[in-house]
């Protein structure tokens, strides 16, 4: 297998090396097996500014905000797969991660850049199933609304200190298998 | 209760004059002519910065982090009732809600704890199933937070800015939290 595209991983966790970014490279390096090209960006190095709701994206197809929104939507648009990861922050996804997408609003007319793109979540989280659960369940409700092909959901409950899921063989390989089928 | 109340309202929509800020302009104008002190607050004009993981404040009991927020917690803290609302963007609260929210991890006790707290949540859907995504996160911070929580408006099927002035059901029940953030215990 030689052209599995491209997958594009997005960490929204503001950690570097945490667990949200060892499942995302886990799940990029699954991807690779299958044959794709891969390449990554960490939200917390960006800056990407809050929706301002000015509705100007809808008038002209462009964002008012200049930052570095533009640069993720260049990577987003060449890749054939997004894996998108945040840990659990009160329920939903990080502050990061949620200013990210409510930037997605600049596509809402015109929406080809979601339709049958490939999508994975990543989602640890140190509590209970029910925290990881709401903010899986936000996140497959925006995939499935935007019609994207949701490929996989992995959550990673209990992965209590920084880059502790690095020490659970079981979300590791549910991981590197999870990069295997967005790959395919 | 001998303490003047006094209620702030926490607008985490970017829009002034849209229908989260009027909503909360009609709970704290019912919450004034109940005698409150009342103070509104655009978490858009407040220097607001991400939660960085970095566990500080967990060891410390404060933030790293200096901005804004510092001011908003004190007015939190320095109330008896707030408001926070957030209209729904992509099926949760704003980036700007969430930011805010995100923080409370290193704010302490002081903003929360016997605090009575209502919720406003405005979106575009009709069904009020649109809103439930928000409201079950909002009210579970609230309550690890242990913040007493009095009530959540949803209000459903408004989408231009301001289309919540032609709705007199919502404003009336925003009047009615209004009363209820300032009367009882």
């Amino acid at each position: 297998m030689t052209d599995s595209g491209r997958v594009l991983g997005i960490v929204g966790s503001p950690r570097q090396g945490g667990n949200t970014d060892v499942l995302v490279q886990e799940i990029l390096a699954g991807a690779a097996d299958a044959g794709a090209q891969t390449e990554i960006v960490h939200l917390g190095e960006l800056r990407i500014g809050a929706c301002r709701a000015c509705n100007a994206c809808h008038e002209t197809g462009r964002c008012v905000i200049s930052d570095d929104m533009a640069s993720v939507v260049e990577l987003m648009t060449r890749s054939d797969a997004w894996v998108l990861g945040t840990p659990v922050y009160w329920w939903g996804p990080t502050a990061q991660f949620k200013a990210f997408l409510d930037r997605w609003y600049m596509f809402d007319q015109e929406r080809a850049i979601f339709r049958n793109r490939k999508v994975a979540f990543a989602i640890p989280s140190g509590g209970g199933s029910s925290y990881a659960n709401h903010t899986a369940g936000i996140l497959e409700e925006v995939a499935a609304y935007l019609g994207m092909d949701h490929r996989g959901t992995l959550l990673a409950g209990g992965a209590g200190g920084k880059g502790a899921v690095q020490g659970r063989a079981d979300l590791m390989l549910q991981a590197r298998e999870l990069g295997q089928a967005i790959a395919r | 209760m001998n303490e003047t109340p006094k209620v702030i309202g926490i607008v985490a929509s970017p829009r002034h004059g849209g229908n989260t800020d009027l909503l909360i302009d009609a709970m704290l104008a019912e919450a004034h002519a109940a005698g409150a002190a009342v103070e509104k607050i655009h978490l858009g004009d407040v220097d607001l910065r991400f939660c960085q993981g970095c566990e500080r404040c967990q060891e410390t009991g404060t933030c790293v982090i200096e901005d804004g927020l510092s001011q908003v917690f004190q007015a939190m803290a320095s109330s008896t009732a707030w408001i926070l609302g957030s209209p729904v963007y992509v099926h949760a609260p704003t980036g700007q809600c969430k930011a805010f929210i995100d923080r409370w991890y290193g704010a302490g006790s002081e903003p929360f704890v016997d605090k009575r707290v209502a919720l406003v949540i405005p979106f575009a859907d009709s069904d009020e199933h649109a809103g439930e995504r928000s409201k079950v996160l909002l009210e579970g911070v609230l309550r690890w937070k242990r913040a007493e929580h009095i009530a959540t408006l949803l209000a459903p099927g408004v989408w231009a800015p301001g289309a919540v002035q032609t709705r007199e059901d919502l404003l009336q029940r925003a009047r009615d939290v209004g009363q209820a953030l300032v009367g009882g215990s």
